[in-house]
């Protein structure tokens, strides 16, 4: 009886050992899935971009590393038939947002159709630049809790992924293939 | 009695050591389920992301022998350079790697120009198949077959004895570019000459009763290159110039890149000019769009006001007697970017015609703009021909295009191309 006791008891351990260790494998591979969106999701989105509206320094040396980045998007907008839209990645708390939008001279801007918008530099008669209106605005990643930019052209995404009882860095750069 | 109680309690440890048994196989079998579900949880990542990989590169590598077969292919190259919508396709299976194939298409958005779509998949066991598209706009990079920066050139060269660039009491302005001629230019009996850049000849440069301003903006037209200056600063004109080169034109071989074979693919070749007045009426006002050939010389008369988005050529001259001719490059087709006059003899604005637009306008032997008083001419682009000759007192501005004059003689002009392909645009597909 006692031996059976003692032989349960040894069982139930090594099994809320191998919980707990689960558990903790889970959230690491969560962290490390948030973490692996974000970067593709950037990356891909960077690498089809034909411009960068924020000012990056080219390296963490050269100024502060920027915590959002704000560019056109060069998805679907070529050759002719596509849109002239904008993608914003920044940090609200650790989730990672993208927001999409367009600018335009059309009044309501929300409204707009499509073939009003314009780029983000244009200037109407009175030299007024166009407002800029949101299209969507989706979390792609969560428990991000640092993000920061730099370089020209070849950006570097580093991000920090954490919960309560990790943290991971992850790092990558990307090519603005259309970028001139 | 006391060997059946011995033997129940036997019975009952048993039970007892079964249950114990069984009980740490269920909490093994946990603990195994828990492991093995993280593990396949974590294969099934990495092999996704293997897959994202290996398809992305098969991609680019469908789209690297793309660029490779447009360079060294003959047909693909043919079909490439010669055709405004053609198609090409290929692919490997197995690409590269085991599991792993690519498919490619080539669709021609222009003449030169292209979409590269390249479709890379890898199979991931047997079930499932990572996929990635990869969509690239390419372009034939384009020469510069007219470097110079003349907003009227005069070529000299054979023919006519006479194959200078002359002005006859003419008020001339020429923003952003230069008069440049291989033989003489001549400002003769009041004329007025305002040349924003320089002033060159192959021989000499005579200013008779008249006054000639180069290098200078003498009216600022917002280029911050050429700011404004001070009135009639005068120049010291450069003559004794090397040669420079006209640019040449296929005009009307049997390459399908002739401006001749074009016409004819568009269904708007006239061998006559009389055919093609039939679908212009006389007091009209028409607009065409693409390219044009009349297999004659052609006479803008009767009042014809014709709009030409593209291009406008003749075998024989073209003259605007009494008419108006306004060429513009189209806003879309095939010839986006270019606009143009070609004759293989002269072009001549006539008195009661009205000229202008923005476009190349390319005589192989005379351009010719007569003295008016009922129009001016505010025309972009340039002149390019043998020689020229203007007379006022018809007010001519001319903006000197560069852009216009090269992407235009790129499509039509023999100079040789650059076996160099542009990437323009690069996307994925989702």
């Amino acid at each position: 009886m006692t031996i059976g006791a003692l032989i349960i008891m040894a069982t139930y351990g090594v099994y809320n050992i191998s919980y707990k260790t689960y558990k903790k494998n889970f959230a690491s591979a969560e962290l490390t899935q948030n973490a692996r969106i974000a970067l593709e999701r950037m990356s891909r989105d960077i690498r089809q971009t034909t411009e960068i509206l924020t000012a990056l320094p080219e390296d963490p040396g050269a100024g502060t590393p920027s915590s959002e980045i704000k560019f056109q998007d060069g998805h679907n907008f070529w050759p002719t038939s596509g849109q002239i839209q904008y993608i914003t990645y920044s940090l609200s708390g650790t989730d990672l947002h993208r927001k999409l939008s367009h600018f335009t001279f059309t009044t309501p801007c929300e409204t707009a159709p499509a073939s009003t918008w314009v780029l983000w530099s244009t200037r109407d008669g009175n030299n007024n630049l166009p407002a800029e209106c949101t299209d969507s605005d989706v979390v792609k990643a969560e428990k991000i809790s640092s993000l920061q930019l730099w370089g020209v052209k070849v950006i570097t995404i580093n991000l920090n992924v954490s919960d309560e009882t990790s943290t991971y860095q992850f790092e990558t750069k990307s090519l603005g293939r259309n970028i001139q | 009695m006391s060997k059946l109680k011995a033997q129940s309690l036997k019975q009952k440890k048993a039970g007892y050591a079964m249950i114990i048994v069984l009980i740490i196989m269920l909490i093994l079998l946990a603990v195994t389920y828990l492991f093995s579900d993280s593990l396949f949880a974590e294969l099934a990542i990495a092999r996704n992301n293997k897959g994202a990989q290996v398809s992305f590169s098969l991609a680019e590598a469908g789209v690297q022998e793309a660029i490779f077969r447009i360079r060294t292919d003959a047909t693909t190259r043919q079909k490439f350079m010669e055709t405004t919508n053609g198609v090409s396709t290929f692919s490997h299976n197995p690409a590269l790697i085991n599991n792993g194939s690519y498919s490619v298409t080539i669709q021609n958005t222009a003449l030169r120009a292209a979409t590269i779509t390249s479709v890379g998949n890898y199979r991931i066991g047997a079930l499932r198949t990572a996929r990635r598209e990869i969509k690239v706009g390419i372009a034939q990079a384009s020469s510069t077959p007219y470097p110079y920066d003349g907003a009227i050139f005069g070529g000299g060269g054979a023919g006519e004895s006479i194959a200078d660039i002359d002005f006859w009491y003419a008020p001339v302005q020429i923003f952003g570019g230069s008069l440049l001629s291989n033989r003489d230019i001549n400002f003769r009996w009041g004329s007025w000459a305002n040349i924003e850049k320089a002033v060159e000849a192959g021989r000499d440069v005579t200013v008779n009763w008249s006054i000639s301003n180069c290098e200078c903006s003498i009216n600022d037209d917002g280029d911050p290159e050429t700011p404004q200056c001070s009135d009639s600063p005068g120049c010291t004109p450069l003559e004794n110039q090397p040669n420079k080169t006209m640019p040449p034109v296929d005009f009307d071989s049997t390459n399908p890149g002739s401006i001749k074979s074009r016409a004819i693919v568009e269904g708007h070749y006239y061998a006559k000019q009389k055919d093609f007045k039939d679908i212009f009426p006389k007091w009209s006002d028409r607009t065409f769009t693409g390219v044009y050939y009349i297999d004659e010389s052609f006479d803008l008369d009767y009042g014809r006001t014709m709009r030409m988005n593209g291009i406008l050529a003749a075998s024989g001259s073209i003259n605007i007697t009494l008419g108006q001719l306004f060429v513009n490059p189209p806003t879309s087709g095939p010839y986006v970017g270019t606009a143009g006059v070609f004759t293989q003899k002269d072009f001549r604005v006539g008195t009661l015609g009205n000229f202008g637009g923005r476009a190349l306008v390319y005589a192989s032997n005379r351009n010719q703009i007569d003295s008016s008083i009922p129009y001016t001419m505010d025309f972009t682009g340039g002149f390019l021909g043998r020689r020229m000759w203007i007379s006022g007192f018809r007010v001519v501005n001319i903006h000197f295009d560069a852009d216009i004059i090269n992407s235009t003689l790129n499509l039509f002009g023999l100079a040789p191309t650059t076996p160099v392909i542009e990437i323009n645009h690069w996307e994925e597909e989702y």
